[in-house]
């Protein structure tokens, strides 16, 4: 392994990435971004010194040859999500040390990626997403929060967008975390990304535990005037009922609660103000476990008129899955019990 | 592996794969009719027993030969008997390899693109089977492959450019003169110039695409001597 760290890598890097980053869109091999995945993947940690000249090679000439449309170049597309996976699973730290323009475009790419309606890219990118927030979770305290601030600080585009008369650091903190909370809601009213129902619940999950459960408090005290944060957001917000707001960490629930109610009331005019309140007050309580909250989910999209009238099959997979599996155990071990019926069950042949 | 009746050489080389596959340990030892272990004797016989495949027939044959090598339990035999099995591919390597030190043009001749892509490939499918001791037939081949490699790439950009230069401005002059004769010009001279080139271009792209697939393979196959080492040896050891 050291020996390919050391005298494998460079004249590989020299011969193949600088080729890469020249040559016209064209002519670029897929095969380039799935070798660094078979390497990252390898290596692990090993690979960290490198990660800055990869990404500084592919990162930006792959992004504007896939980022025109969803469909062109479907193999360096999917090799590219897989790198950025791969990367994201053994050099998390290495991923994110990078420059901080470069930063950004690594979350945007992974929402570029979940958008996508061709299945394999869309898990891929759901996938990303949720180790991205595990990973984020299990950085230490201080460090997380920073994390999340100064993505959100390195982001005038979005912050823009999402919020025009946000001067204020809870906004910013929100934006962030609002930005992947609105594009992961988009995706998941999506008829067409019905099939990954099971990682948007687990991923809308996680996110919205985070805010429930106060984990993201540093960005509400920065410079030391707590009181004047909080007046500020009240004012800004109307106030929400069933909450108290007597502490500022609900501040951000309570902001991150309106906004999602802002946004499916914008997106979906046919809902009343009631339903989305309790399907956002849903969501905040994580009294029920995995399954109930899916249920929850479902409910509510099934109420929305797009996914009424069709076949919802989909939302279900996860658990007829389950059940066809367990009926095909059922019925393979009833087979085992009688001697004969399975050929080479009794028999071990490979490998003599 | 010699018969021409249609689909035997096939069928006879998917048999040997798969045999090769389920009873590698038998053949690197010496069972008691032999005189010499019978990866042995293939290593002897093989410009022989190929002589009449097919070049995907080939490659499975060499892969069998890989699983063999690699049930052999001592390192360094097996490096040896990968030595032996690999002695053709890497004449020819040797030898294109040559051509191309006198001149570089030689490389670029379609037969030669060819050559190499076939060389990679064999040594894609032996890497696959081989698996960790194709470390050093990697070192032989890597420095002088990545130099191919970039001698290609180069030689695709820059024959590229002038396609698409080329395409633009007869776009550019056939939106000016629409009259069918421009138009025909137009669509003529563009076929001609990328069709000469396209077939080119395609085989070196081919050549890089193998290259980085040998890469990939042997990236995956090989495995950190710590790890690797201890888990190995025992389950050989049980075994012999």
């Amino acid at each position: 392994m050291q020996v390919i760290a050391t005298s494998f890598i460079p004249p590989l890097f020299d011969a193949v990435l600088a080729d890469y980053k020249r040559c016209i869109p064209d002519a670029r091999e897929a095969e380039v971004l799935a070798l660094m995945t078979a390497l990252t993947n390898k290596l692990k940690t090993l690979i960290a010194p490198h990660v800055p000249s990869i990404l500084e090679a592919v990162f930006e000439c792959t992004l504007s040859m896939i980022t025109a449309n969803f469909t062109t170049y479907p193999d360096v597309r999917l090799n590219f999500f897989k790198m950025i996976q791969a990367l994201n699973e053994h050099c998390f730290a290495a991923l994110f040390s990078i420059a901080p323009s470069h930063q950004k475009f690594v979350v945007h790419s992974i929402v570029w990626a979940f958008r996508h309606q061709e299945r394999n890219i869309c898990e891929t990118g759901l996938d990303i997403l949720q180790q991205l927030l595990n990973n984020v979770a299990a950085v230490p305290g201080a460090g997380q929060q920073q994390f999340y601030q100064q993505y959100v600080a390195q982001d005038p585009m979005v912050v823009q967008v999402l919020c025009p008369v946000a001067t204020h650091c809870v906004y910013r903190l929100c934006r962030y975390f609002v930005s992947l909370l609105q594009d992961v809601l988009w995706v998941l009213t999506d008829r067409l990304h019905k099939f990954a129902f099971k990682q948007h619940a687990q991923i809308l999950h996680h996110m919205f535990r985070l805010v429930a459960t106060n984990a993201i408090t540093a960005p509400l005290f920065p410079a030391g005037t707590p009181g004047k944060t909080n007046q500020v957001c009240l004012v800004a917000l109307p106030s929400h009922e069933g909450m108290a707001c007597d502490d500022s960490c609900c501040v951000v629930q309570i902001f991150v609660g309106e906004h999602v109610c802002k946004l499916l009331l914008s997106y979906f005019k046919n809902l009343n103000n009631a339903q989305v309140t309790a399907f956002v007050q849903g969501l905040f309580d994580m009294s029920k476990d995995q399954s109930a909250y899916k249920t929850h989910m479902r409910d509510f999209l099934i109420e929305l008129r797009e996914f009424k009238s069709e076949d919802n099959r989909d939302l279900y997979a996860e658990e007829t899955a389950i059940a066809s599996k367990r009926q095909a155990e059922e019925e393979r071990a009833r087979m085992l019990a009688v001697p004969g019926l399975i050929a080479g069950a009794h028999d071990a042949m490979d490998d003599i | 592996m010699h018969e021409k009746h249609p689909g035997v050489q096939d069928m006879a080389c998917d048999t040997f794969l798969k045999i090769a596959q389920k009873l590698k340990r038998k053949f690197v030892m010496q069972q008691p009719s032999e005189t010499c272990s019978f990866v042995e004797e293939l290593c002897d016989m093989l410009p022989a027993t190929i002589v009449d495949l097919e070049i995907h027939q080939i490659h499975s044959f060499y892969e069998a030969a890989g699983h063999m090598v690699s049930a052999h339990p001592d390192p360094a035999q097996r490096a040896a008997l990968l030595d032996r099995v690999m002695a053709l591919p890497n004449q020819m390597w040797q030898r294109v390899m040559g051509l191309a030190a006198q001149n570089l043009e030689e490389l670029k001749k379609p037969d030669a693109v060819r050559e190499v892509q076939r060389i990679l490939r064999t040594n894609v499918r032996i890497c696959k089977s081989v698996g960790p001791s194709f470390i050093k037939q990697m070192g032989r081949m890597y420095l002088d492959m990545l130099n191919v490699y970039k001698a290609y790439s180069e030689y695709i950009s820059a024959m590229y450019v002038p396609c698409i230069l080329f395409s633009i401005d007869v776009c550019g002059l056939a939106r000016l003169d629409c009259s069918p004769l421009a138009l025909y010009l137009h669509r003529v001279t563009k076929l001609g110039t990328n069709g000469i080139h396209r077939s080119e271009v395609r085989l070196m792209m081919q050549a890089k695409r193998e290259t980085l697939a040998l890469i990939t393979t042997f990236v995956k196959k090989s495995d950190d001597p710590k790890v690797g080492v201890p888990s190995v040896v025992p389950m050989l050891a049980g075994a012999v």
